[in-house]
This record gives structure tokens, C-alpha cells and sequence, in this order.
């Protein structure tokens, strides 16, 4: 007997067990007090045998119950988050969450959005609505445009503003320096932690038995930058991979398919990425993993 | 039989306003209950019951089911034993997270949960408790897929997710429960689609 099979039976054998002595009558009289239709327990009571049970009753029904627990469950996980642009009224490209301390570099000339540093990745910055900012903890930052480039000054952790929700007062806000022309660039670019979608693929592309990810990194340069690449592990096909830019600093690659992988073989594997400028400044690799499974498991 | 009593029970409890229309509608999803309750009820309860972990949460799941069903008596159900099991299971897992969450409560504040409705003993199993160590999910597409003979793809319609999800989850649940029950696994078993 496979295991397929011999699961089934002791499942099956379970669930009767479990599920013996079921009343049917039973069973839809306490549905009829759930429903606000009188007709129910009329008519499927009686084909069950139970009329004399629920007449007394069958006129006074009480209201159905909330149609969908699911949706009060995820209303419960909702919070205040704003999300965060890659330009005033551009893309969104990540979340803050109330509570996240974030370095404001800067506004936009009608005041309306506000540059600050990825809270996720401090080498990046991005744009947020200033309503998701306490006002008063914000002053005298200067008037910025979208992608221009500044040169990150260190600031300790109190020069931080912090969003709606949280009560912190703060100090002053970070700096920032006009780049100057002609100092050689060393500064390195800086990537986000990388995401993935989705997590894990297969090595065949069948029924929805996805075969590729997309990868999504966010990478800053003091100037610019010009590439950014993936590898993974040696005899794997397809590495490295070349991120193509999207937006703003997002950047983004395609990972897999990956033809020829082992029918059976399964493993998570890991990306190894790295950012470069055009001074040939590398950045510190970020990864991401992705399991993948052999296509034999998507057969299955 | 059932249509024999609906007319003089619809009279005797005084339901004058129900139409010829709706009594027509209402009488065949009647039927359809009813056939569905007679013929798969201890199946599906027992199913859910190995879900949720629970009889009474079963009960309550193929109860709220039931009565969807009945609310949606104006629209068409295609299959209406899918679509009952679909609707039950889902009930079930919310059942069961609302269960884990009263649960958590009443450990965090020193009492234990006893709400009467764990499984009997002689059910205490090795298969239960290999069934309760799988997460949720994975449980509900395993007993899902084995018990109630749902396809991959019914099973991916059914949860809103992905048949790869699905495949993913039942590969995971079969290999857990191959293990915690010693049975002889091999990653090339399987066919089911």
C-alpha cells in the first residue's frame, strides 16, 4: 500500500470515527436558529424528520451570525501605516509603521511630502506623506526634489522625527551637504534587504507550479547606480542574474527558471547581491533566499 | 417526501407570504440540504473534527454552513457538496483560531482552557496528535484532499491560494505525518492531481 493510500484509509477511518453518530436532524435544527429564514427548518426539517422540534420556534429566529469571521480577524490586525514613495506621489516602494523612527533629509517645495531615510535601510531614502508626521517635530529642513542625490551626514539617534502614533518629541533633524563635484567618489552604494516573490519555486513550470521570483532591492548611491548583480550557487543554472532598474532606487530581477534542476532535488538557495557605481565603488553584498523544489514535487 | 409535507407544513406554521416562486426555490435547496446532511454529514463532521480538533466545533461549523447555504437559497450552487465542505471548513478554521486565541488568553491568565469539546480519549491517537503537530494549514488541505477526496486544484479554489501552494503544503503535510507515524517514505510517491 503507498503511503498516499495508506494515509487515506487511516484519515478516512479516523474521520468516521471521529464523525459517528452525527444527527442530521440534530445538526440542522441548530442551523435553523442561526438563520434568519423561517423556511429553512420548515422545509429541511421536515425532509430531516425534525418538524415537531422546531415549531414553536421556527417564527422567531434569531439574526445569522457575522457572515465572515476571516474579515473580522483581519480587521483586528489593522493598523496605521503609511506607505513609503520613491518620489512625491510616485511609487509606493515600502511600508513605515507608527512607532518607526525615521531621519528626515528633507521636504518638497509645497510642503506636502517629506524625504526621509528607508527605516528598513538607512543608506536609502524615500518619501512619505507629511501627514504621517507630527508637524511640530519638523522644521528647517531643506527643500529637496526627487532622486537628488546628498551625501548621508552621520547623526546620532536623536535627530530623528517620529511617525503619527507615537508621542517621542525630537530634536533637530539631520543634515545634508551638497555633493562636491570634484572630490573622487569612494562612497559606497548601499542596498536594502532584498524581497522576493514569491519565496519558493519549482524547477518546472506546470499547473500553477511557479518557475521564477522576482527579486526587488532598493539601491543608493551618493552619485548613481549603475548596476546591480546576483549569484548564487555554482552549478545552477543562470547566474549571475542583472538586476534591471525600475524606479527610484528599486531595483529588479527575475530568478529562474532554472531548467535542468534535479527532478528530486530541493534546497534553498541563496543570492548573493551586490551594487556598483559608476566610480566602480561595490557595495556590501545583501541576500536573499529562495527554496526551491524539484519539479518532481509539483507533480505530486 | 419532502415535497408531499412542504405545502401543509408551510400552512400549518402560518407562512402565508411565502410565493410560489420562492417556495419552488426554497423546496429544492431543501432537497439538496437534505440529501447532502443525509448522505455526508458524519463524514464531513468527523473531517472537520479532525481540523479543528473539536466535535462541538465541527458541529458548529457544518451548522453556520448549512445555514449559508439556505441564505443563499436564490443563487445557484453548482456543487453543492463542495461548496458546503468549503464553506464548513473554512467556519472550522475560525472556529479553531478563535478557540487557540480564547486559549491563549486563559493560559496567559492562569486557567486552563477546558472547554469541554477535545476530542474523547479513545481518539488520542497517534494520528490526532501527528494531525495536531501539522500547522493549521496544512492540516485543513490534508484532510481536505484525503478525507473528503477534494482534488489539488478543488482544494486551491476552495482556500483562495495557489495549486502550487497547495501541492507545497500537502508534500510538507506527507512528510511530516510519514515521519511522526513511521511510515516509509519516498519523495517519488504521489500522482494525485
Amino acid at each position: 500500500m503507498s503511503i498516499d493510500d495508506e494515509l487515506r484509509k487511516r484519515l478516512k477511518d479516523a474521520a468516521d470515527q471521529a464523525g459517528a453518530g452525527v444527527n442530521p436532524a440534530a445538526l440542522a435544527q441548530a442551523a435553523a436558529t442561526t438563520t434568519p429564514a423561517a423556511v429553512l427548518p420548515m422545509t429541511l426539517l421536515a425532509g430531516l424528520g425534525a418538524v415537531g422540534l422546531i415549531v414553536g420556534g421556527a417564527l422567531g429566529f434569531t439574526a445569522l451570525k457575522p457572515a465572515d469571521d476571516n474579515a473580522r480577524i483581519g480587521a483586528t490586525v489593522e493598523v496605521q501605516q503609511y506607505s513609503l514613495y520613491d518620489c512625491p506621489g510616485g511609487a509606493p516602494t515600502g511600508i513605515a509603521y507608527p512607532g518607526d523612527r525615521v531621519y528626515v533629509t528633507g521636504r518638497d517645495d509645497s510642503g506636502g511630502w517629506l524625504e526621509v531615510r528607508d527605516p528598513r535601510n538607512q543608506g536609502s531614502t524615500l518619501w512619505v506623506p507629511s501627514v504621517a508626521v507630527d508637524p511640530d517635530n519638523v522644521i528647517d529642513v531643506p527643500v529637496r526634489s526627487c532622486n537628488e542625490p546628498i551625501e548621508l551626514i552621520a547623526v546620532d539617534a536623536t535627530t530623528t522625527t517620529t511617525l503619527l502614533g507615537d508621542t517621542t518629541t525630537t530634536s533637530p533633524v539631520a543634515t545634508t551637504t551638497p555633493p562636491t563635484t570634484q572630490a573622487p567618489d569612494t562612497q559606497k552604494p548601499l542596498l536594502s534587504k532584498g524581497t522576493r516573490n514569491p519565496d519558493e519555486i519549482w524547477g518546472i513550470n506546470v499547473d500553477d507550479c511557479v518557475d521564477r521570483s522576482t527579486i526587488t532591492v532598493q539601491a543608493v548611491d551618493n552619485v548613481a547606480v549603475t548596476q546591480v548583480r546576483g549569484s548564487y550557487g555554482a552549478g545552477l543554472p543562470g547566474s549571475p542574474i542583472t538586476f534591471s532598474h525600475a524606479a527610484g532606487n528599486t531595483w529588479t530581477a527575475t530568478f529562474g527558471p532554472l531548467s535542468g534542476f534535479d527532478s528530486l532535488y530541493s534546497e534553498d538557495v541563496v543570492i548573493s547581491i551586490v551594487a556598483r557605481d559608476a566610480a566602480g565603488n561595490t557595495s556590501t553584498a545583501t541576500t536573499v533566499t529562495i527554496h526551491v523544489w524539484g519539479s518532481e514535487m509539483c507533480l505530486i | 417526501m419532502l415535497s408531499t409535507d412542504l405545502g401543509g407544513l408551510v400552512r400549518r406554521l402560518g407562512v402565508q407570504a411565502v410565493s410560489a416562486a420562492t417556495r419552488d426555490t426554497a423546496d429544492s435547496r431543501a432537497i439538496e440540504i437534505e440529501r447532502f446532511m443525509h448522505e455526508h454529514s458524519t463524514r464531513l463532521v468527523g473531517a472537520l473534527t479532525l481540523i479543528t480538533g473539536s466535535r462541538a466545533g465541527a458541529e458548529d461549523a457544518l451548522q453556520d454552513a448549512l445555514a449559508k447555504a439556505w441564505d443563499r437559497r436564490d443563487q445557484p450552487i453548482d456543487q453543492m457538496v463542495a461548496w458546503i465542505t468549503v464553506v464548513a471548513t473554512n467556519q472550522a478554521r475560525s472556529g479553531y483560531r478563535r478557540r487557540m486565541a480564547e486559549e491563549r488568553a486563559l493560559t496567559k491568565i492562569g486557567s486552563r482552557a477546558d472547554s469541554g469539546q477535545s476530542l474523547p480519549r479513545e481518539h488520542d491517537d497517534a494520528l490526532h496528535r501527528a494531525l495536531r503537530s501539522l500547522p493549521e494549514r496544512e492540516r485543513q488541505v490534508t484532510v481536505m484532499h484525503y478525507v473528503l477526496d477534494q482534488s489539488v486544484a478543488q482544494v486551491a479554489a476552495a482556500m483562495g491560494v495557489a495549486v502550487g501552494t497547495v501541492k507545497t503544503q500537502l508534500f510538507r503535510a506527507r512528510q511530516h505525518l510519514a515521519q511522526e507515524l513511521e511510515l516509509d517514505y519516498d519523495t517519488s510517491e504521489g500522482g494525485d492531481r
